[in-house]
């Protein structure tokens, strides 16, 4: 029996199965998504007696740290764009010098935790003991070259991390750009560089302020860089208040949430902008078509582009695994070169005698593999139900799924924390599976636009002929659509897999010793003091990464073949 | 006349795929030259290297005297310097910008101001008849509004030579019909030197003073509309343009007449065809080629009992004209013509080609 | 200025440490303790102890009762982390530690009052004087003292510091001072005794001096030998004399006027899942052997036990001068703002 105003694509049978799924899905986005921020409100405006401003006028009252947040983030934001939007138009659109492998690696610092980014900076950063500044001392005779334990230590080393972001972005709007925009401009009078800044910039804007909001959105609550580089200054951002005013003693439990609150404002209220400014002009640019890019050849300036980009991939990743390595090999920290020896003494130590490590290894690795596969599957059924149905509850489970974009992470996980920590009912509190909520509710907007982005690119017409031929609803989904899809699930799994292995914001407030993660063993080696144990657990944890990296590229060669 | 534009011994490609291979043609001020030919021809290419939007590996370019490519001077004038306009297949409008802007751009770009420009843009939006749309975002248009920005904006700024890609085929057959005919009013009015590129024949014929046919990255053919039409020199150009009936014959002279000869396609399929091959006695092999639409339908047992008799095989009816196939021994004919009850699958037919229809084709 | 009633008490036990060998009465374990503990199976064992020496001990306890997991239930941090983790879970009644051991007398004594500890008076209590434990609540199984040290090879004995004051000295501010920050239990010890010795001025004065802040003793150490600051004034004092630091250059300084001490009690939680194993580990961490292997051999701090001698290279205590909250009401109550009233001084 067929339902003509569903276009005869679903029976009566499988009208009711979606509409329990579209349910289903609905109740469990809200009690992830929505729920954390409710807590999260609650906690913000009440104190043990009850209904309280207190907290709020206490952060209120933290101009310092308020304003150091607010910098840092538009700092970071601001610088992370131009590099990573220069980068892009580099590599993307002008005939620099060996291009495709600077793309590979400019994204490179995606898979490195910026704790680690941070702590390797710090390194060689310190104003005094700082590898670099020792270099210069002894070498070239000039004291306090670098002090990376300031607000602009903390840009730096933040915005390191993020240029991967908008040099994604862009280059993906400038490949998806249709090249005969420019040519127009260009036969009809305009140099290469008039037609940059007035039609290519211009259609970029989107694509710019997209990953610039998204930027933004992640510093303000951004904990492990000024953690590492902003506290030994007496230097605090929301992220490491939030951290402090929980791990103080007695806890000041609502200040912290009244800190999240603030942020989760800032953030929505720049979300709501932002699609309220690029909704009035919409620029149909981005189709769906891959376009051969038309790449500019501008002569000898271009070697200038790639020393460019070479210097941004020694900054965020060369130096720091370098260092990272060396540390991890070095028998104890010193620049005396004749002093230093190297062995695996440290990588014995945190493999065979540090308590945590084993635990912390299973535990990133069962919870990375636990995200990614929830993640995905909740990815797939929702944007199933967003682009393939007219369920009344799509636009719902859109809003939803993308509402933690304008959520630091730590706002959730402080979310997450209170609903589960009185929620007998689900004991989760202290156990891996809260670390799971966290991080899956944090993840959802990928997996989602990620499912969206394959079934949009799959015709619909293929899974019709499915079902015209005979086939089930199911059957469909596991003959046709979950085949086709394959490719961007694995992909999207991956990313997933290595980005929870990294993830510290979330588990920071999270985490018991049994729960431990990489990230926390890191920070706590950190804390400790034990800089070579800390720099070989490091290595380790960017070991895993890269092997799963690898693995991963290695499949999607083989199944292209 | 003299040439306006001249392209010598263009050659061009990407690595080591050749696109366009020794091309040579010529276009006069104010002439209308189309690029017509199939998919892959190379067409596009050579366009694109006149443009500036690619460079050629080797030949020379030369407009209104001026050199913009040699390849043995080393001399490539970049795009924004050649002093052209270009109308694009997918328009290229700037939808971040007004309609107003996007006509006026080669003015922006030159320094001039609105102010001044204004005039130039108007009087060139009303050519199009989009004067009401001026201060309108340009992403707000209709595909057939868009394709007359871009035409308007190709006009605005004088230029010397304005080129087209393929700029009606996102439209639909009506809206062609009627842009073809705009485009033709615009070229009478301003006077504009045209280099444009199709693969669509009767586009090609409608707009053109002279048509170059081209194959496989080389130029089949070229000439005036109803040169070409009436004496296509290959198969390949004679098919493009509807020719359908080409066979492989052999001439033989015919004694006493030198201005025909016979071609005979099969034993029993004979057709006489003006002479301006064969001058020795002996037979010829060659090609024949003959238009559907000159092709005479008779029934059998009608007088006079001329032709080369065959069986109707497939008949169909398509309003205006009918499509007969008719099979003559091992030879199947195409004709078009008014649709006629009487001729119907099965029936007996004699049919017959004038001679001076019959065109012989080089390869 | 005077320490009225915590000297008379501190003579006391410093004078039982020093004069008085104790026969230990070998405590034997209660059958059922045993029993008890055999049947839970695990313990939990909550502490800000670095993760890097406690495993000696908690092998040590293992060995003793090989039924017991000890490693599961484990959880070190800084002293603000533990607290606040074990405060939430008390809170929602989810509590999964059994003993609590942090540097910090404050917690205990709160929560002693509001009843979250289990009463329990351990056999090895008589080898403790009377003040050096709370009601059968708490014990003080270390004495950590606050001192000063800085590293030989980047700063010259004649410039080190002397005495607290010293470092107001000019040639120290901008970043030439470490100090650990309000989470450390050392930290909240030694500045509230210092306020209290020597003036809010000179707080301020030191906050005016822009130290480096630092999570913990370890980190603080660290940063000295690399030389990244001249002088460390919020140093717990084992860390000073540990082989390696002593190996690198560090040199500890007692400070003039006194030493600050920072007690670190032993608790049972009221609620905790395991209260058998609990005890037996109390006993333990309490007893000659257990107390001498934590307090003297791994790390090097005093024990509150008579029979237990300081540990080598140390000054005994009672050369150290050193000194004690004197209102013990007043120094509960400043702990609950000290993360506030440290950043009126030291944040930026």
């Amino acid at each position: 029996m067929c339902f003509e105003k569903l276009g005869c694509r679903l029976s009566a049978a499988d009208v009711s199965t979606e509409r329990l799924v579209a349910l289903g899905l609905s109740v469990v986005l809200t009690l992830l998504v929505i729920s954390p921020l409710v807590a999260v409100t609650i906690a913000a405006v009440t104190d043990p007696a009850g209904l309280s401003a207190q907290p709020f006028i206490a952060v209120l009252g933290a101009t310092r740290t308020i304003a150091n947040t607010v910098t840092i983030a538009v700092g970071t934001t601001l610088f992370a764009s131009i590099v990573g939007g220069a980068l892009a138009l580099f590599l993307a659109r002008i005939n620099t010098p060996s291009r495709a492998l600077l793309s590979q690696l400019v994204t490179l610092p995606l898979y490195i935790t910026p704790l680690l980014t941070a702590i390797a900076w710090s390194w060689l950063g310190s104003p005094r003991g700082g590898l670099i500044n020792i270099f210069g001392r002894q070498v070239l005779g000039v004291d306090g070259l670098l002090n990376l334990q300031t607000s602009g230590g903390i840009i730096f080393v933040s915005a390191l991390a993020y240029v991967p972001l908008p040099f994604l972005l862009v280059s993906a709007a400038l490949r998806g750009m249709d090249p005969s925009l420019e040519e127009s401009a260009r036969i009809h009078g305009a140099t290469t560089f008039q037609s940059l800044r007035l039609i290519t910039l211009p259609l970029m804007l989107p694509a710019i302020l997209g990953s610039a909001l998204l930027v933004f959105v992640q510093t303000m609550g951004l904990f492990s860089v000024p953690a590492v580089l902003g506290m030994p200054s007496g230097i605090y951002v929301a992220g490491t208040e939030i951290y402090r005013s929980l791990n103080n003693f007695p806890p000041r439990v609502n200040q912290a949430a009244a800190w999240g609150l603030l942020l989760l404002g800032i953030t929505s209220l720049l979300v709501w902008m932002q699609t309220a400014l690029l909704n009035r002009r919409s620029f149909v640019t981005i189709t769906g078509k891959a376009y051969r890019p038309r790449i500019l050849e501008i002569g000898s300036t271009r070697y200038a582009l790639a020393v460019v980009a070479w210097l941004y991939i020694t900054a965020a990743v060369i130096l720091p695994l370098a260092t990272l390595v060396w540390a991890a090999l070095v028998n104890f920290i010193t620049v005396d070169f004749k002093l230093m020896s190297f062995d695996f003494r440290h990588f014995r130590y945190v493999l065979l005698e540090y308590p945590k490590t084993y635990l912390a290894m299973e535990n990133s690795i069962i919870l990375g593999i636990a995200t990614a596969t929830v993640g995905c599957a909740l990815g797939l059924g929702t944007s199933w139900i967003i682009v393939r149905t007219r369920s009344r509850l799509r636009l719902y489970l859109d809003q939803v799924s993308m509402f933690p974009l304008a959520v630091p992470s730590m706002v959730l996980a402080l979310g997450v924390l209170w609903v589960y920590v009185r929620a007998t009912w689900l004991p989760i509190y202290g156990t891996i599976w809260i670390l799971l909520v966290a991080y899956v509710t944090h993840y959802i907007p990928i997996c989602v636009r990620a499912g969206s982005g394959a079934l949009r690119s799959l015709h619909v017409e293929l899974e019709d002929a499915a079902r015209i031929t005979g086939a089930s609803w199911t059957k469909m989904l596991r003959w046709i659509t979950y085949p086709l899809t394959r490719p961007t699930l694995i992909s999207t799994w991956t990313l997933l897999f290595i980005l929870s292995l990294q993830e510290i914001s979330s588990s920071i407030l999270l985490y018991t010793s049994r729960t431990t993660v990489l990230s926390v063993a890191v920070f706590d080696l950190w804390e400790a003091g034990n800089v070579n144990a800390l720099a070989a657990l490091g290595v380790i944890q960017l070991a895993i990464t890269f092997l799963v990296l690898l693995g991963f590229l290695q499949f999607r060669r083989e199944i292209r073949v | 006349m003299s040439a306006f534009l001249e392209v010598e011994h263009l050659t061009a490609g990407y690595g080591p795929l050749v696109a366009v291979e020794d091309v040579t043609f010529a276009v006069s001020q104010g002439e209308h030259v189309t690029l017509l030919g199939p998919s892959g021809c190379g067409k596009t290419t050579t366009l694109r290297t006149i443009a500036g939007l690619e460079t050629p590996k080797s030949g020379r370019i030369v407009i209104d005297g001026k050199v913009i490519f040699d390849a043995d001077e080393g001399r490539n004038v970049p795009p924004e310097k050649r002093g052209l306009a270009m109308v694009f297949q997918s328009y290229a409008i700037w939808p971040h910008m007004s309609v107003f802007d996007n006509v006026g751009f080669g003015f922006r770009v030159r320094g001039i101001g609105r102010r001044q420009a204004r005039p130039a843009v108007e009087r060139a939006l009303s050519l199009v008849t989009l004067s009401a749309v001026a201060g309108r975002p340009a992403s707000a248009l209709s595909g057939g509004q868009q394709q007359r920005v871009a035409l308007a904006r190709a006009i605005a700024y004088e230029s010397k030579v304005l080129l087209l890609d393929e700029p009606m085929s996102n439209l639909d057959a009506q809206l062609r019909t009627e842009m073809r005919e705009e485009l033709n009013d615009l070229r009478r009015q301003l006077g504009f030197t045209a280099v444009y590129v199709t693969h669509d024949q009767e586009e090609a014929f409608a707009l053109s003073d002279r048509i170059v046919v081209m194959r496989g990255g080389r130029i089949e053919q070229q000439g005036a509309p109803s040169e070409i039409y009436c004496a296509p020199k290959t198969s390949f150009v004679a098919a493009f343009l509807g020719m359908k009936n080409i066979f492989d014959a052999e001439l033989y002279p015919i004694s006493g007449d030198r201005k025909m000869v016979e071609a005979r396609l099969a034993p029993d399929v004979v057709l006489r065809v003006l002479n301006s091959w064969i001058t020795a006695a002996a037979s010829h092999p060659a090609r024949i080629g003959f238009r559907p639409i000159d092709v005479r339908l008779e029934t059998a047992g009608a007088a006079p009992a001329e032709g080369t008799p065959g069986i109707v095989t497939r008949s169909l009816f398509l309003g205006d004209v009918a499509h007969y196939y008719v099979r003559s021994g091992p030879i199947e004919i195409c004709a078009h013509g008014r649709p006629r009850s009487e001729i119907v699958e099965g029936r007996a037919v004699r049919w017959s080609v004038d001679p001076d229809r019959c065109v012989v084709l080089r390869e | 200025m005077t320490r009225v009633n915590r000297r008379a008490i501190l003579k006391g036990f410093l004078a039982g440490a020093l004069s008085l060998r104790y026969l230990e009465a070998a405590a034997e374990e209660p059958l059922a303790l045993v029993e008890g503990a055999k049947k839970e199976g695990m313990l939990a064992f909550a502490t800000s102890v670095s993760a890097a020496g406690f495993p000696k001990f908690m092998d040590a306890f293992s060995a003793r009762y090989p039924f017991l997991d000890v490693n599961s239930g484990y959880y070190s941090a800084p002293t603000g982390r533990v607290l606040a983790r074990v405060n939430a879970e008390v809170n929602s009644g989810n509590l999964s530690f059994d003993v609590l051991h942090v540097a910090n007398l404050v917690p205990f004594l709160t929560m002693a009052r509001t009843g979250h500890l289990l009463s329990y008076h351990s056999p090895e209590l008589a080898a403790y004087p009377a003040d050096a434990h709370g009601d059968d609540l708490w014990t003080t199984a270390r004495i950590i003292g606050v001192i000063m040290a800085y590293n030989k090879n980047v700063l010259s004995p004649e410039q080190a510091p002397k005495a607290w004051v010293d470092i107001l000295n000019p040639q120290f501010k901008g970043r030439k001072l470490i100090i650990q920050d309000a989470a450390a239990g050392t930290a909240f010890n030694q500045m509230y005794i210092l306020e209290k010795l020597l003036g809010t001025e000179f707080m301020q004065k030191w906050g005016a001096q822009e130290p480096i802040i630092v999570a913990t003793a370890a980190q603080l150490i660290d940063l000295l030998v690399r030389g990244e600051a001249l002088v460390g004034a919020t140093v717990d004092h084992f860390r000073a004399f540990e082989p390696d630091a002593v190996k690198a250059g560090i040199v500890a300084v007692y400070p003039k006027e006194g030493m600050p001490l920072a007690l670190a009690p032993i608790a049972i939680l009221k609620d905790a899942p395991h209260p058998n194993a609990a005890k037996l580990f109390v006993d333990f961490a309490l007893s000659h052997d257990g107390n001498t292997l934590l307090a003297h051999d791994i790390f090097n701090v005093y024990s509150s036990r008579r029979d237990v001698e300081p540990p080598v290279g140390q000054l005994p205590l009672d050369q150290t001068h050193p000194l004690l909250p004197q209102d013990l009401a007043d120094y509960e109550k400043a702990a609950a703002t000290f993360p506030e009233h440290f950043d009126t001084f030291f944040k930026s």
